[in-house]
């Protein structure tokens, strides 16, 4: 398809860089919950099982993520999979444009209506996701330069508010406790494995497993930086209490007393990473539907994708409730799909293209 | 065709997707005039009420001005008094300073702190105040003129604290700290002290001594000398003038912020203590150039520091509140102190650049008229 070509480096920028709206949207509140102080330590196993478990499980993609499912359960069993998925991602896509709704008008604009932000968000993202794939990540890739060197700087400038009191002590004991925080952090980059269903429109596909752990490794950095600036500015007690740990830490800088107040900035720049997150949702719908009905890959579907997010968008009466969606629900629907059944089927089509001597990859 | 819509939907996001006018779907247009920034934000309880006073900014045609209202919870105050006369909205997102009352604070200011923590414009680095003996509406409103507001003279306050007899003005975010590492935190005191100035006695916020807060509750004030001790324990920035009582008169010694030095060995806390300073005066002593004399003077110090930091410990001993995190610094050392007293170890130097300016010769002797 005309303009479908990417390259393995193009598909793993554009998966960290829309990651990084749900990585800020629960760190480093969900593993501190769990971690406390040594929760910027639970960067570290994450990263490491984390990398295992891309490298795993894109090394050997020469084909979307969709045909490997088909293969594994049959036409039918598939197919129906495939609809599971496919529905999660829609509600997801809500969700998403939800949240950033909401970050949007609790920090920046108080006095703004969230639907509007909403609906905007919902038809911006239905546009580029009913683009061509080439189009979004060249976005992505010019967004990722932006987010990168304001996480930079903003790290940087940071750093000079981090207290040693607040990121020690770290024993042995809380091995278990490091452990379990990096549970939040997988959880995330489990959501990586959404994007494997674009894997077919990548051109050469031998280095995308290469490329994306790359990519992995100096997204987990930028990660660990922002887990350490935001554990170490104050005693994790409090972390919970703030809307979003990071811009309270960013709406904090202050540099040289002439540049203050700079998280209007950050935050409204932020919403970078959930245009390109839903954007890439609304587009694996597209190539979903595509593999179920053979022709359902319709740019025209985009539209009617934007809008069923915002309308499950619409559906959260409060931020209460989105909190606690982004706390148990997601997490616990993500984990299962990206970490137990997708990978039980894979393993089951590997399987199966052994015992029929085919080449399952 | 493509670049006419292309063209057209830009146009349209112009016009409907603007914040900074009223006709789109945002309108969130704010006018500066329509904005009064609050510096200081003082609360207090009354009648079983919040009672919140704010005193905002000035501008080239506007003077500082000051407001006040009520509500049953904190954040119902704050919210009643968002909307000021003339059509103005109170915006907090500059606030430099929070006072709390006496009252307030023996009561608990949980609500305060977690209306702070949780706002999304106020800052976690605005200062911290507690109030003596005045109440916040009664300081901010007697310290307020045309020209001067009470957040100017607290803003002088910050600069000078050490030539002003204060300790250390600890932020929001040090307060809230302290309580979730050590349970118990302190916030500088202020009170209304009377100046004359231009004929007429006015009200101008002085720095106490440091309140001391068992969780969210005022427990009690810390003497001048644990305040003084608290700071070199807590390795706050501090510069003070001392003055030292010797046989011949008095020197002072301008003091910079000492340097602490904690270690830790099965279950003994060391405390070593250096601190730097500088003759800056001296009344009734011929010279200070005699050895004898430097030593008397370095010793001196080091009895004086000494003297703080134990009065500092023993604070902490008799109130169980370790309000210096000294349980929590041992144990990044790897250390459980289980109650056992700390061994203090001061040291000084005392640098003589007074010398230079001293124009007394060897044997002691003015030349000076």
């Amino acid at each position: 398809m005309k303009g479908e070509n990417i390259t393995a480096r193009q598909l793993a920028v554009t998966v960290f860089i829309s990651l990084l709206s749900p990585f800020i949207r629960i760190l480093p509140r969900s593993a501190v919950n769990i971690a406390q102080n040594a929760a910027w330590l639970s960067v570290i196993p994450a990263t490491v099982a984390g990398f295992i478990y891309l490298r795993a499980i894109s090394g050997r993609t020469a084909k979307s993520l969709s045909s490997r499912i088909k293969y594994a359960l049959g036409n039918f069993g598939g197919k129906i999979f495939l609809s599971i998925i496919f529905l999660w991602l829609l509600f997801y896509g809500g969700f998403v444009a939800r949240s950033a709704a909401e970050r949007l008008v609790s920090t920046v604009y108080q006095r703004g209506g969230v639907s509007v932000f909403l609906w905007v968000m919902a038809a911006a993202s239905a546009l580029a996701g009913g683009g061509s794939l080439k189009g979004l990540v060249r976005t992505g890739e010019v967004f990722s330069v932006i987010i990168g060197v304001l996480l930079i700087i903003v790290i940087f400038a940071s750093v000079m508010n981090v207290e040693l009191e607040n990121l020690l002590p770290v024993k042995v004991e809380d091995t278990g406790k490091i452990l379990l925080g990096s549970l939040p952090i997988l959880d995330v980059i489990g959501a990586g494995l959404y994007f494997l269903f674009l894997g077919g429109s990548v051109r050469s596909r031998d280095n995308l497993g290469k490329e994306i752990g790359k990519k992995f490794l100096s997204t987990m950095a930028a990660i660990f930086g922002v887990m350490v600036v935001t554990v170490g500015f104050c005693h994790y007690s409090l972390i919970p209490n703030f809307q979003n740990g990071f811009f309270t830490v960013i709406r904090n800088i202050t540099i040289f007393g002439v540049v203050e107040r700079i998280e209007a900035l950050i935050i409204a720049t932020w919403i970078l990473t959930d245009f390109m997150l839903l954007s890439s949702v609304i587009m694996i719908c597209r190539k979903i539907l595509g593999s179920i009905f053979r022709s359902g890959e319709s740019p025209v579907l985009a539209a009617a994708f934007g809008a069923v997010t915002a309308a499950v968008g619409s559906l959260f009466p409060n931020a209460f409730v989105l909190e606690s969606f982004s706390d148990l629900y997601v997490p616990v629907i993500n984990m299962t799909l990206t970490y137990i059944l997708i990978p039980a089927v894979m393993v089951a089509g590997w399987i199966k293209g052994q015992v029929k001597g085919e080449k399952y990859e | 065709m493509k670049k006419l819509y292309l063209i057209l939907s830009l146009v349209l996001v112009l016009l409907l997707l603007s914040g900074c006018n009223n006709l789109g779907a945002l309108s969130l247009a704010i006018e500066p005039d329509e904005i009064s920034l609050v510096r200081t934000l003082g609360v207090e309880k009354s009648g079983g009420e919040y009672l919140v006073t704010v005193c905002t900014a000035s501008g080239q045609t506007r003077n500082p001005e000051i407001y006040s209202a009520k509500g049953e919870t904190f954040s119902l105050a704050v919210n009643n008094i968002m909307n000021l006369p003339q059509g103005r909205e109170a915006r907090f997102s500059h606030t430099e300073q929070v006072i709390i009352g006496e009252k307030l604070a023996q009561s608990g200011i949980d609500e305060v702190l977690d209306y702070i923590e949780r706002s999304d414009s106020m800052r976690l680095d605005t200062d911290f105040y507690i109030c003596r003996g005045i109440t916040p509406e009664e300081l901010i409103k007697a310290s307020t003129g045309e020209n001067i507001s009470i957040s100017d003279s607290l803003s002088y306050l910050r600069e000078n604290i050490g030539s002003l007899g204060g300790g250390y003005i600890f932020t929001c975010l040090d307060f809230a700290s302290g309580l979730g590492q050590n349970g118990c935190a302190l916030v500088q005191t202020i009170y209304g002290k009377e100046l004359l100035t231009e004929g007429e006695t006015e009200l101008f916020p002085a720095p106490g001594t440091f309140a001391l807060f068992n969780g969210t509750r005022l427990e009690g004030y810390l003497t001048e000398n644990e305040m003084r001790g608290a700071i070199i324990l807590l390795e706050k920035e501090n510069t003070q003038e001392l003055p030292l009582g010797i046989a011949e008169g008095v020197v002072t010694v301008k003091l910079q912020s000492p340097e602490l030095k904690l270690s830790a060995e099965k279950g003994r806390l060391i405390i070593t203590v250096k601190v730097k300073g500088d003759i800056a005066s001296v009344s009734g002593v011929n010279s200070v150039r005699e050895d004898e004399l430097r030593e008397r003077i370095d010793r001196e110090v080091c009895s004086e520091m000494y003297g703080y930091v134990k009065a500092a410990l023993d604070r902490i001993g008799s109130s169980k509140l370790d309000f210096a995190g000294l349980e929590h610094r041992a144990e990044i050392m790897g250390q459980r102190l289980n109650g056992t007293e700390p061994e203090i170890y001061v040291e000084a130097v005392i640098e003589r650049t007074y010398d230079i300016i001293d124009p007394l010769p060897e044997n002691g002797r003015s030349l000076r008229p």
